[in-house]
């Protein structure tokens, strides 16, 4: 380092001059500018306002969009990524149900894995029956009598397949629900604009 | 609400009867709002179509009055396209258009059976093992727009 300049050249305080120097110039704390003063010469104040309507009217038609598109029930489906479902005009509401997703690969219960694609694809026409979804949606079904004695049991679930699969497949999850008490069966499908 | 005077008169001079909300208020209750809406928000519009089960009685009705004799309508599903059958023994096939099935002759001769039979709300669907599901759905959603709400859906083989 050399001596020059800021850097002090005494060893003893290396601060010392640096924090006693004389300040130099500094901008001003108000610079009057141009475009904002009016007349030549006349104090005016450089504040601009900014104009809030414009944003309060943005933000109004935003909320009522989204109040629009609000839905009080919640996201009662979430669609797995290996599923397309298919898309229809006349439909109803969505109801708590158990979902039973059925991919190419899979058939899950409430994202329990209950059956695979060697399962689903079998040509052993003789038993329908998927063991392990019947087993568990007879469990579901005994839960809920005991947590609600009072009220009637819907028999509602909802079947969640993919556009792709073959009837032979949701045929399979049809009759293991029916064999299970579950007489209510819904296909979830992708809500279609009428004339769209 | 809060409302900002406009400029304090001068003595003597007029008073001015402009009045300026304060729109700071409004800008935050709104942020909050979207922020609620927005984290609330359900994207995925999904929905549900219901059927029942063949041998169910589409109509639901088990406990009611005697079922009267009627005509009973059903639609099979399967490689060749459709066919539209009564029983009474008529049968009307809507074979393939092109690689898809005639979703439109479909509709129509759905409209003609609802003509001739106005008080008829069920309907049977029975479809293939082969079948696509998104063409079950599609029909299924033609069926419903054709006034039949009570769709019975099970295997053309008699299985379900």
């Amino acid at each position: 380092m050399s001596g020059d300049g800021i850097f002090p050249t005494t060893k003893m305080a290396p601060h010392r001059d640096r924090l006693l120097r004389k300040p130099g110039t500094r901008l001003k704390r108000y610079v009057p500018l141009a475009f904002v003063s009016g007349a030549a010469g006349s104090k005016k104040s450089g504040y601009a306002e900014l104009n809030l309507t414009s944003m309060v009217d943005m933000l109004t038609i935003l909320v009522v969009f989204l109040l629009q598109t609000f839905s009080a029930s919640g996201e009662l489906l979430t669609v797995q990524k290996n599923i397309t479902l298919p898309e229809a005009q006349n439909f109803k509401d969505l109801e708590q149900a158990p979902i039973i997703a059925v991919s190419k690969d899979s058939v899950t219960l409430d994202g329990r894995r209950v059956a695979d694609a060697d399962q689903l694809n079998a040509e052993n026409t003789s038993d329908w029956k998927i063991t392990e979804l019947h087993d568990q949606l007879v469990t579901l079904k005994n839960n809920f009598k005991l947590l609600h004695p009072s009220e009637p049991f819907a028999g509602m679930v909802i079947v969640q397949a993919d556009r792709n699969v073959d009837f032979k497949v949701v045929k399979k999850v049809m009759y293991s629900c029916s064999m299970a008490g579950y007489q209510n069966v819904n296909f979830a499908v992708q809500q279609k604009a009428k004339g769209g | 609400m809060g409302g900002g005077g406009g400029p304090t008169p001068a003595k003597g001079g007029k008073k001015q009867l402009d009045a300026q909300i304060n729109l700071v208020p409004f800008i935050d209750l709104l942020s909050c709002c979207i922020s609620f809406l927005l984290i609330t928000a359900v994207w995925t519009q999904l929905a549900r179509m219901d059927v029942t089960q063949k041998g169910q009685g589409a109509a639901g009705a088990v406990d009611e009055k005697p079922p009267e004799p009627t005509v009973n309508l059903t639609l099979y599903i399967d490689k060749d396209g459709y066919t539209f059958a009564k029983s009474t023994g008529e049968s009307t096939p809507i074979p393939l258009k092109g690689d898809d099935y005639d979703y439109s002759k479909l509709a129509d001769i759905l409209k003609d059976a609802k003509t001739a039979y106005p008080d008829k709300n069920d309907i049977q669907v029975k479809s293939d093992d082969t079948v696509l599901y998104s063409r079950i759905i599609r029909t299924m959603d033609i069926v419903l727009s054709a006034k039949f709400p009570d769709i019975g859906l099970g295997d053309k083989g008699g299985g379900i």
